[in-house]
């Protein structure tokens, strides 16, 4: 079985690699100051061609060596399982954080609104706004209540709201036993 | 015995080995050790140490209630807003802090700096810089991101409506704490319960997650009986017929007659909630006059004599009543109506001439005993329970306490002292069949309807019938023909004017109190409309002259609103007549002249003594003199007994009347233009008690110069440069 030195012909590879390095302590310069003492001995490299040792197949360890990964990617699935739910739950924080903040703030401006909305509603400026425009509240006989037995039918009903007047529920007597009493063409409203 | 080399070596090695593990195993102990004593013995401090750098205890203020109108409309609202503070010692340069923030909050920046450079020296960690800052200002300083700038959020009420309904709202404080009308007493409704949460945020600020502590609790929503419609209306009205009688002040008050609700109470001077009372404004614009401040109700009291004469003689409208020539000879007084008298009229016609005498002659009948009963009846003396404070219950004295021209005062609505309020339930009162109703301003508490009081049967319904006839010949035939027949419909009232009691000078003034008590339509009322103009003079100042077109206007509208069926035809309205003027000495006129010569109840009242005599001030215009008085229905002559007698008041018969303690004088001097010092000089010289104001110039006098001057009265004299 041939092995990954023999298949990439690395023996020969460093037999030419060899023969072209000089040798560093004949280059060195021997009246030069050096950096570290005894640097020769500690930072010798010993070439060692070990290309030729053949490593014996060992089935019971690639098993071992699969088992091992496996288990660090069970571990890894277990940790990244463990971890995702908490670090999920601080992007949810964050967004949810601001979700709130953006409720409020709708919130605020919805009061906001409602007060200006209020405003613009406020009867006072509603009638400097009419009397502007020229219209003037009806006179009294331009207001007419029509007869509902009467009618055909061809005037439009504006039944008034009883509960708005008594409040609570309470009807104004008459009010409530004249059946549509209180009608009024939209023109003279 | 040597030991070999090998072995020498190798125990050595063990050697080493063994210390390397007991090194590393007390390594391993003092990290153990360490962190039980972070995680265990110190868990609680480092925790809140961490806790603080992590968490925040933001405090959420509690929205306070709205309050609504009738029909949802918004009358008061509050809207979060942003307060900005610093802490001084965190601040690097004082002096462009206060740039900045000059600039941006539209601050002083030289007022900014003081206080800043004083809060730092005095080692003060917090300082307010602007309360309540606008959304812009907000956003402005937001983007600057100065991490010394604080932003607290707190509430600002607003009042949308401004001036419209500003005594029944009242308004708050700086805090939103309720100050005055609903704001204040329904307080406790109104004010939420602030919550506070926990904010775990990261290393920049960000919001990671929050708890809830406590939850926060809105106020709830009140929703008013008053209609802002007519609310509007009613101010509207009420203000130009004040400024047109120039007059100092006015209420007016729209009633459902059936169960109390109030549509509309209007006060004039108004004032606009939003704006905190300044210096110099009109004290009076802040009070509710309708609820708190109580006056002698003059003629419209005499609804109240009339239906008590219903109720406990065998009286009837067509009852005769001898009302004489026009003078009354009563223990101790004289009571004077006309120059001629109406005779003998019905008491129907007692009530359409306003005829004093007529009111004296049907409450001699009555009885003490059974008019007292018939005013606490009525609610007079008695607060209504109208949800505003400082309502005044009015002054109605006890039976022991009645002198003896008592019964004949009370009959005619004087010696009692009533609210707006009270009179409204009085017309609710005739107008509903006979039922007394408590007035009501509160609809609804969030969602929940406010139960109503249920009414009280107070007089016979045949009796409240009868009212309501004899009220609508007033309109028709009586002193309101003039001004508060409606168009379209019908209606009854009763006039009122009553003289305004000074309490400087001890006696009743020739300023009215003018009322008008009317409800529409008559066979079946939808409103009760209450005016009372204060402070009026001449003839025109009298209820019919002064109240009644006020009312006449509001209640015009208010059926329109409503959408009243008319119950006057078409074709009558086309062809009725406008009413002609009265003829001259056709009607006394309504005044109860009040002064018979004893002090008023109105003394008896402390809390609106001041009020009242603030109401007396002139106008804020000193140097316009009032004009003096001519004769005529109303005000008294410049003669003393006889003249004063003609035009229908009463003058004390004890001793020797009007008899004067001063040298020939009997009419009140003219001491305008003069200086203090003659004003002092002659008033000596001739004996008169003044009372004196200001400095500089006397611009004018209280009486008015040619007035009737009574014994001991003391005139009040302003001087203004």
């Amino acid at each position: 079985m041939a092995t990954l030195a023999t298949f990439f012909k690395r023996t020969d590879a460093v037999a030419v690699i060899a023969r072209r390095r000089e040798p560093v302590r004949a280059q060195a310069d021997p009246f030069a100051l050096r950096a570290l003492p005894n640097d020769e001995i500690y930072f010798y490299a010993k070439k060692v061609d070990n290309s030729r040792i053949v490593r014996q197949a060992d089935p019971a360890a690639l098993g071992e060596c699969w088992s091992a990964v496996g288990a660090a990617a069970v571990l890894l699935v277990l940790g990244a399982s463990i971890i995702a739910p908490h670090v999920g739950s601080v992007l949810a924080g964050y967004k949810l954080e601001a979700l709130k903040q953006e409720r409020q703030a709708l919130v605020n401006e919805r009061r906001e609104l409602e007060v200006k909305e209020a405003g613009l509603l406020s009867p006072a400026r509603l009638n400097d706004l009419a009397l502007a425009r020229k219209l003037t509240s009806p006179a009294p006989d331009q207001v007419i209540h029509l007869d509902v037995a009467a009618s055909d039918g061809s005037f439009a009903r504006n039944q008034p709201p009883a509960t708005v007047y008594g409040g609570a529920g309470q009807v104004i007597a008459g009010r409530a036993t004249q059946s549509g009493g209180g009608q009024a063409t939209g023109a003279s409203q | 015995m040597q030991v070999s080399g090998p072995a020498k070596s190798h125990s050595a090695a063990v050697g080493r080995l063994t210390m390397l593990a007991a090194v590393l195993l007390f390594w391993a102990v003092a990290i153990f050790g360490k962190l039980v004593s972070l995680q265990v013995i110190q868990h609680a401090k480092y925790a809140a140490i961490a806790r603080s750098q992590q968490e925040h205890l933001v405090d959420i203020p509690a929205p306070r209630g709205s309050i609504l109108d009738r029909n949802g409309q918004a009358l008061a609202l509050s809207v979060p807003v942003d307060s900005v503070s610093v802490n001084p010692q965190q601040i690097e340069n004082i002096r462009l802090a206060a740039e900045v923030l000059g600039n941006t909050l539209n601050l002083d920046q030289r007022v900014l700096l003081e206080r800043l450079t004083w809060a730092r020296e005095n080692h003060r960690g917090f300082l307010w810089v602007k309360r309540r800052i606008g959304p812009f200002e907000t956003e402005r300083l937001k983007a600057l991101h100065l991490d010394w700038v604080l932003f607290h959020t707190e509430s600002q009420r607003h009042y949308p409506k401004l001036e419209v309904a500003s005594h029944v709202l009242g308004a708050v404080y700086k805090d939103e704490e309720g100050a005055a009308g609903i704001e204040r007493s329904m307080e406790p409704v109104l004010k939420g319960r602030n919550g506070s949460e926990r904010l775990v945020m990261d290393v920049k600020h960000r919001g990671l997650e929050s708890h809830m502590d406590n939850a926060p609790q809105a106020g709830a929503a009140l929703t008013l009986t008053i209609d802002e419609r007519m609310q509007y209306v009613a101010e509207r009205e009420l203000k130009a017929g004040v400024e047109a009688k120039h007059a100092r002040s006015g209420t007016a008050i729209v009633m459902n007659p059936y169960n109390g609700e109030i549509l509309a109470l209007a006060n004039y001077p108004n004032y606009d909630p939003n704006k905190p009372p300044a210096p110099g404004d009109d004290p009076i614009a802040r009070f509710n006059l309708g609820a708190s401040v109580p006056f002698e109700p003059g003629s419209v009291f005499k609804v109240v004599t009339l239906s008590a004469a219903l109720e406990t003689t065998d009286m009837k409208p067509e009852t005769l009543v001898a009302t004489g020539n026009g003078t009354l000879v009563l223990p101790g007084r004289v009571i004077h109506e006309s120059h001629h008298g109406y005779g003998t009229i019905t008491m129907q016609e007692v009530l359409e001439k306003s005829s004093n005498i007529g009111a004296i002659m049907i409450g001699t009948r009555v009885g003490r005993e059974n008019m007292y009963e018939y005013a606490r009846r009525f609610g007079f003396g008695q607060k209504t329970g109208l949800p505003l404070p400082a309502e005044s219950t009015g002054k109605l004295r006890t039976l022991d306490r009645w002198g003896t021209t008592s019964l004949a005062s009370v009959s005619m609505g004087q010696e009692i002292s009533v609210t707006s309020v009270q009179l409204a339930r009085l017309g609710a009162a005739i107008a509903n069949g006979g039922m007394l109703v408590e007035p009501r301003l509160i609809l609804k508490r969030g969602d929940k309807l406010e139960p109503a009081q249920q009414p009280k049967r107070i007089i016979k319904p045949e009796t409240a019938i009868t009212m309501r006839q004899m009220m609508e010949g007033v309109v028709l035939r009586g002193t309101g023909r003039v001004h508060a027949r409606l168009e379209g419909y019908t209606s009854g009232g009763k006039t009122g004017t009553a003289q305004i009691f000074d309490f400087a000078s001890k006696h009743y003034t020739h300023n009215y109190n003018a009322s008008f008590l009317g409800f529409a339509p008559v066979t079946n009322p939808a409103l009760v409309v209450l005016v009372t103009i204060h402070n009026t003079s001449g003839e025109n100042g009298q209820g019919a002259d002064a109240a009644a077109p006020v009312f006449q206007k509001i209640m015009q509208e208010a059926l329109r609103m409503l959408d009243v069926p008319k119950d006057i035809p078409q074709e009558m309205m086309a062809s009725a007549k406008k009413p002609a003027k009265e003829k001259p000495g056709e009607f006394e006129g309504d005044l109860a002249i009040a002064d018979l010569g004893e002090t008023s109840i109105m003394e008896e009242e402390p809390g609106v003594k001041e009020l009242l005599a603030e109401q007396l001030k002139p106008k804020p215009d000193p140097d316009e003199i009032p004009p003096a008085p001519k004769n005529g229905p109303g005000l008294p002559p410049v003669a003393p007994v006889v003249a004063e007698a003609a035009v229908g008041t009463t003058v004390p018969l004890r001793g020797k009347p009007t008899v004067p303690d001063f040298r020939g004088k009997s009419t009140v001097p003219d001491f305008r233009g003069k200086s203090m010092r003659d004003v002092v000089a002659d008033a000596a010289a001739n004996g008169i008690d003044v009372m004196v104001q200001g400095s500089g110039v006397a611009r004018a006098q209280v009486p008015l110069p040619g007035s009737p001057l009574r014994q001991g009265e003391r005139i009040r004299i302003v001087f203004t440069r």
